[in-house]
């Protein structure tokens, strides 16, 4: 087995453990779904480790090479993507062992498709051949949707539905570009691609193309509008997946494409627009936050608004101007731990459903003396969200922030601020609910141990991710599109 | 004007067609029906591209992608039917606006 | 004779084109399904013509035939509960309305834009066609598609079979565990049933020289998976009992099976390689092996994907919950 081989374990263990869970029945099937994810995890990790000790990992799958096989490579970006799949899907894991009641259809249904779709996510996070890439999406989104659907209600079956529909339309976009771009080009290795496209008509309809369907599928305003229906009303650690891990997915896939496929095309004007699609998302989303009643539609709708953060790297990283690769960096980190602390956020408001029976916000009253330590985990996850020091939120957004200054991008930074008010507002009124107490005796309410534990170690880690940026950006700097500014305090001042 | 080049333009304008249906048809029947066109037209259009040399050969990559395709969209297109089923058999409507098809 | 090859590619466009309108516009939903069927098959001429006769095939049968009989089934099934007039109703975006104008003029800028970029990047590149040609006699098959499809991007084609499999797990989570009060008993005809009969080991032996012939000449696994998703089809039509329930191990294992023997094969071969590294000498027969597995599992999850559209999945008894 060469060293390479490493790489593809991410990819191949939850496929395997999801295919026997399916063929199986009875006891087994929860403890080799903990092994499988186990398993997942530690491979992933042992790929981010194996780049940052040393370099891009490169695995030629069938062992042809491109342009004729497909390649997977683990550069830094990847690393740093198989990192946070492999915490936030362990986590989501081990909280979904109680959160099913055991031996029900819906759990025996729960674990083949969500270890396919983790499979299909890390596959997605490797890949480096822009079809593959095609197919990895696909696992991702039928995989994404069965799980939203197996809520049951009527309300899940809708929202399935819409984005089934919307996902499909999104992803032939994607496919005809892939079409044009090969019928052009004649290659499909992404970093071959990067080398041979010459900026003419057929590429950037192609680009217009893929990244249009992209974006329908990472739900950026105004194509937002799928989303909160579909994340508020799947089962809990579904929430958590989809708005930690497949939203992420796509916008990955559109950083991917537009600095290591695209970086040889003008771009600045389809950057400016994507950037001001952004700025509406943050501020339309954080508005919507604000007037919930539920709580997992706020936490939905907080969604909408951080993806638009993520979206800001495209206007800001310019890589003519001299420092803005300090936005490719924000804005991954940003990812990173909105991505950690909007799975923690979902996983504690499925406590408080399980507990209470409903998320209507104005009835969770107290909640922080019932739940202590839920209201705990939930309120650490939104200091993230806010952006408050030392979050990963924080420093993300602040690097964002400074990008905007260093290219001149004034508005940019107003938006930015005013997100973080919005944040600050949405994540402050549930808080509030949360710690007022009507009743000074309000019994201890008894919550799910599991789940509490492994939603609290995901809040704890997003707000102490800014602690390890330095990790971070070493391991993101392996084979970075942009020159990363080297981390230091300092750095992060104006 | 070659054959190939007729058919890739032709499903192009197929997928036009599609798109147009897709966006402006409420019956969600419809709309899935629109999107096989779509994807059939994008189809037509990578197949076609195999053949784009006069006299070179054929080239196998985009088949084997159409194939994956094909595969791809009749199982979305299942699923939808499935879950259109369901959302009819709960709420009657045959829309996303529930309202006015009650 | 080139004239007259070139005339009927245009007839067969137009032809296309008017079929393509027909299938969305028809009023009658039932009639646009079928026209949509009908339009599979001029496709599948129209990649004959572009010398593609395993995607012809493949659209014929996937494409075309089983989608087809999904639109059906589902039809059908919401037309037990609705009048057909209802369940379909046309809407008429052109007439008068701006937004409708607007939606039209976004199409045809959005199509001409694209052909345009079609007819602009023509013909610049060969593509892959001569990386495949000079290395075939190492993938150890003869038809070059499938060695795209089984050595070359054979890990495209593994994902592939997984989003089948998740469809399946889709439908199963979309339609078990449902009620259905009316199961209308499909009647049973002598005809149907003596054709059944002889249909399934015909079937099953088309499916296999199917797959055999992959090798060399059009075919696979694909289309041949897609024949026995066919019978199974025919089979449910004709109101025969087929174990459909996931809680039958042998459903699953049917399901199942394809994606984990594909993966196993990879893993297999992994000592000193790469993953789906096939060793030459054998390439040629874990590859069959592959195929035969999977031919199995694609026509198992196609029979599924209906019954799911064809509410045959539903717990038929009063009650029973989730």
């Amino acid at each position: 087995m060469t060293q390479s081989s490493i790489l593809i374990w991410p990819v191949l263990l939850p496929l395997i453990f999801g295919t026997v869970v399916f063929l199986i029945r009875g006891r087994s099937v929860l403890l080799l779904s903990l092994a499988g994810a186990i398993g997942t995890a530690l491979a992933s990790f042992r790929v981010s480790h194996a780049v940052h000790q040393s370099f891009t990992l490169v695995h030629e799958v069938g062992g042809w090479g491109a342009p004729l096989g497909i390649v997977l490579r683990a550069d830094g970006l990847a690393a740093v993507m198989l990192g946070l799949s492999g915490l936030v899907g362990l986590v989501i894991s081990v909280y979904s062992l109680t959160y099913f009641k055991s031996g029900s259809r819906k759990q025996q249904l729960f674990w083949p498709i969500w270890l396919l779709l983790w499979g299909g996510l890390n596959g997605l996070f490797i890949s480096g051949d822009i079809f593959n890439l095609y197919v990895t999406l696909e696992l991702v989104s039928l995989g994404a949707i069965p799980l939203i659907a197996l809520a049951g209600t009527r309300d899940a079956i809708k929202a399935s539905l819409r984005y089934l529909l919307l996902a499909l339309l999104g992803s032939m976009s994607y496919l005809f570009g892939v079409g044009l771009l090969y019928m052009r080009f004649g290659v499909l290795d992404l970093a071959m691609l990067g080398n041979a496209i010459t900026p003419d008509l057929t590429a950037y309809a192609a680009i217009a193309l893929m990244i249009g369907g992209l974006i329908i599928k990472s739900a950026l305003f105004p194509m937002h509008f799928w989303l909160p229906p579909a994340h508020s009303s799947a089962p809990a650690p579904v929430s958590a997946a989809l708005s930690g891990l497949v939203v992420t997915a796509s916008f990955y896939m559109v950083a991917r494409l537009w600095f290591y496929a695209f970086p040889a095309l003008d771009l600045a004007k389809l950057g400016q627009l994507i950037g001001l699609l952004g700025c509406g998302a943050i501020l339309w989303g954080g508005w919507q936050a604000m007037r919930q009643e539920r709580l997992k539609m706020l936490v939905a709708y907080s969604t909408v608004s951080q993806i638009g953060y993520l979206f800001l790297v495209f206007p800001l990283c310019n890589t003519a101007v001299e420092g803005s690769g300090i936005a490719w960096s924000g804005s991954i980190l940003f990812a990173v731990s909105h991505a950690i602390a909007k799975s923690g956020a979902f996983l504690a408001a499925g406590i408080f459903i399980n507990v209470y029976g409903h998320d209507r916000i104005s009835e969770l009253r107290g909640a922080g003396r019932q739940l202590p330590m839920v209201t705990f985990a939930f309120a650490l996850a939104g200091v993230n969200l806010m952006g408050l020091p030392p979050s990963g939120g924080f420093v993300g957004k602040w690097m964002l922030l400074k990008a905007a200054f260093i290219t001149g991008q004034w508005g940019y930074g107003v938006v930015i601020v005013c997100g973080g008010l919005l944040a600050f507002c949405y994540i402050f009124r549930v808080l509030e609910q949360f710690m007022t107490t009507p009743d000074e005796n309000a019994p201890q309410l008894k919550a799910p141990v599991v789940m509490t534990y492994s939603v609290l170690s995901l809040a704890v880690v997003a707000v102490s991710l800014g602690f390890f940026t330095p990790v971070l950006l070493g391991v993101l700097g392996v084979d970075s599109p942009v020159s990363l500014v080297s981390f230091a305090p300092e750095a992060l001042l104006p | 004007m070659s054959t190939s080049l007729i058919y890739a333009i032709t499903g192009i304008a197929i997928a036009g067609l599609g798109l147009f249906h897709f966006l402006s048809q409420r019956n969600i029947l419809r709309k899935i029906l629109a999107g096989n066109f779509i994807g059939t037209g994008i189809f037509l259009f990578l197949v076609s591209s195999a053949d784009r040399q006069a006299d070179g050969p054929i080239d196998p990559v985009p088949h084997a992608l159409v194939l994956t395709g094909i595969v791809v969209a009749v199982s979305a297109t299942a699923l939808l039917l499935s879950l259109l089923c369901r959302y009819h058999d709960e709420t009657g409507s045959l829309t996303l606006d529930e309202e006015d098809d009650e | 004779m080139m004239l007259d090859g070139l005339s009927f590619d245009l007839v067969l466009s137009i032809a296309l084109i008017a079929l393509a309108t027909a299938a969305l516009r028809a009023r009658d939903l039932f009639k646009g399904i079928v026209i949509f069927m009908l339009f599979g098959l001029l496709v599948a001429i129209a990649w004959v013509r572009v010398h593609a006769p395993d995607l012809a095939l493949a659209e014929a049968a996937i494409g075309s035939g089983i989608t087809g009989a999904l639109f059906l089934g589902a039809l059908s099934r919401i037309e037990r509960k609705k009048q057909r007039a209802a369940s379909g109703r046309l809407e008429n975006p052109v007439g008068g309305s701006t937004a409708g104008a607007w939606a039209v003029l976004l199409t045809l800028v959005l199509t001409g834009q694209l052909a345009l970029a079609v007819w602009r990047g023509w013909g610049y590149s060969d593509g892959l066609a001569g990386d495949v040609l000079s290395r075939m006699d190492e993938s150890g098959v003869s038809n070059p598609v499938t060695a795209v499809i089984l050595n070359f991007r054979a890990y495209d084609t593994l994902l592939e079979i997984g989003v089948l499999l998740l469809a399946v797990l889709g439908v199963y989570v979309v339609g078990e565990g449902q009620t259905v009060r009316d199961r209308r008993s499909t009647r049973r005809s002598e005809v149907l049933e003596t054709f059944v009969h002889l249909l399934t080991p015909a079937v099953v032996l088309t499916a296999g020289y199917l797959v055999w012939v992959g090798y060399k000449e059009p075919g696979g696994a694909f289309q041949a998976g897609a024949l026995l998703g066919g019978a199974g089809v025919v089979l449910l039509l004709s109101g025969r009992e087929l174990p459909l329930h996931s809680a039958r191990a042998v459903v699953r294992i049917a399901l199942g099976g394809g994606l984990l023997a594909f993966l196993l094969a990879g893993l297999a071969v992994m000592q000193d390689r790469a993953f789906l590294e096939y060793p030459r000498a054998s390439a040629k027969y874990i590859m069959l092996m592959i195929e035969l597995a999977c031919t199995v599992s694609i026509g198992a999850v196609l029979t599924i994907l209906f019954a799911g559209c064809a509410n045959l999945l539903a717990t038929p008894s009063e009650e029973e919950g989730s």
